[in-house]
């Protein structure tokens, strides 16, 4: 992946590109203002630019990730940030941008964020409820770029109230492939439940008009959005704790 | 033959409240061939004070620790045995907090926009015994020390016109105690007291207690600190 990485913090930028490299990806600029980081992105046209939006004494990073967003669609943006303040957080998802990180992640950790985001998918660590429900104004397409034909289908029929062996039978599946969809697309969601996916599908309008009759009454709404989630590193100074998507049912 | 401290080269312990930098930095000072990082260490108020490693040549500090507590830690860390150098990282510069750095016992201060070229020049100039300032603020940071070297002279020299009595007066209250438990203390009566107390305020040129105590402070923790003992 081509990246271009934008945080004032140079000798932060040069180390992970180097970390990044040895993992495959290529840093094609580096720049340490917001403005900057714009005008980097816009001469290297990269996949993924690594934006942080605490710039000492200039323009903050949450116009740039903006700008970025509206001149140059095919760069998605991930910021990697301390700032954990709602409003800023909330600005950011809202102005569109792929991932949210703070700074406590390791080398390896963001690396396979790049992963999930080349892939169309949406990262964010663990953050306070009230950024859980602002992610609901993440647009659909977003966070359903990474449900398949397929699991978007059987989303649909989970919001429509079908049971297992009713989708079974209606899709012409095997039980275990079913639920292979079904494990996929609670992990995508980041839900724990058929009926918290269900909840969020309906709230955050992933699907627009269904196309399969409502058959059981919605569920509750949970808090958790539509997007992907890991638990980050609980300790202090611990050895890296994997990440992983929450996937028990 | 090579002692095992040159075969590993520099041994570097990075501490900063940012994960993300802390591993990032670690893995690329292991690419170099006479640096050894020895431990990265994230850490985020309120934390206990990590322990560094021993055997530890730099320690590579984050100079923005909430609190100062970078400062507080780089004196604990300076004030050991074979202690190792203290370089603070941190965004800015300001020449204040660099003089409080120096005077902890820090040998250099990155900012953290510089490039990680020249962090390994200053780490390895420390290494040889160098210190490492920002040029655009070491003339206001010598002017400051300057300066506190003159104000400590000049309390030592306020300090010694005082008698050992009014001294051991002065402790006392610097030391939370009013006049009466001073009496108490140094077994004395509470007139005599209150005439070392005016002699002394006399001598310092001041007119209350609170303002012979804030004077001579700055002395009383100096040498209290070098005899590492409280009071």
């Amino acid at each position: 992946m081509r990246l271009v990485l934008c945080d004032e913090n140079r000798i932060l930028c040069e180390a992970l590109a180097a970390g990044l490299k040895a993992r495959g990806h290529q840093v094609v600029g580096i720049a340490t203002t917001a403005p900057d980081g714009v005008r980097a992105v816009a001469a290297h046209q990269p996949d993924i630019c690594l934006l942080d939006l605490r710039f000492h004494g200039s323009p903050d990073g949450l116009a740039a990730a903006r700008t970025i967003r509206k001149r140059h669609p095919g760069t998605k943006v991930l910021v990697l940030s301390a700032v954990t303040e709602p409003a800023i957080v909330a600005g950011a998802l809202e102005g569109g941008v792929a991932g949210f990180l703070r700074k406590d992640q390791d080398v390896g950790q963001i690396a396979a964020a790049l992963d999930v985001i080349a892939e169309g998918g949406l990262v964010i660590d663990e953050m306070p409820r009230w950024a859980r429900n602002r992610t609901a104004a993440i647009p659909r397409e977003q966070s359903l770029r990474a449900l398949t034909p397929r699991e978007t289908e059987v989303l649909q029929r989970i919001v429509a109230g079908q049971d297992t062996a009713q989708m079974v039978r209606e899709m012409e599946i095997a039980t275990s492939t079913l639920q292979t969809y079904v494990k996929n697309v609670l992990a995508k969601l980041g839900a724990h439940s058929r009926l918290e996916a269900a909840a969020l599908a309906s709230r955050t309008d992933l699907l627009g008009a269904p196309d399969v009759p409502p058959a059981a009454p919605s569920a509750e709404p949970g808090p958790r959005p539509a997007a992907k989630w890991w638990s980050p590193p609980s300790g202090v100074g611990e050895p890296t704790a994997g990440w992983g998507f929450a996937t028990e049912e | 033959m090579m002692s095992q401290a040159q075969a590993m080269g520099l041994r570097v312990f990075i501490l900063d409240q940012e994960r993300t930098f802390a591993d990032a930095l670690a893995a690329r000072l292991e690419a170099e061939v006479d640096v050894a990082v020895v431990a990265a260490v994230s850490v985020k108020p309120p934390a206990l004070r990590p322990v560094v490693a021993k055997h530890t040549d730099i320690v590579l500090l984050d100079g923005d620790l909430p609190g100062g507590a970078a400062f507080t830690f780089c004196q604990d860390v300076s004030g050991r045995g074979e202690a190792p150098h203290v370089i603070m990282m941190s965004y800015s510069s300001e020449a204040e907090r660099i003089v409080a750095a120096v005077r902890g016992g820090a040998t250099a201060w990155v900012r953290k926009d510089e490039s990680l070229e020249h962090l390994l020049q200053v780490i390895r100039g420390v290494a040889r015994g160098e210190t490492w300032l920002p040029p655009a603020v070491t003339g206001q940071v010598l002017r400051l020390l300057l300066r506190e070297r003159e104000q400590q002279r000049e309390r030592e020299r306020l300090l010694a016109a005082l008698t050992p009595r009014e001294r051991e007066v002065l402790a006392c209250l610097a030391d939370g105690a009013g006049r009466r438990e001073a009496a108490v203390r140094l077994r004395l009566s509470a007139n005599t007291v209150r005439t070392h107390l005016q002699n002394l305020m006399t001598k310092l040129r001041v007119h209350s207690t609170l303002e012979a105590v804030a004077l001579i402070r700055p002395e009383l923790d100096r040498v209290s600190n070098r005899r590492g003992a409280g009071w």
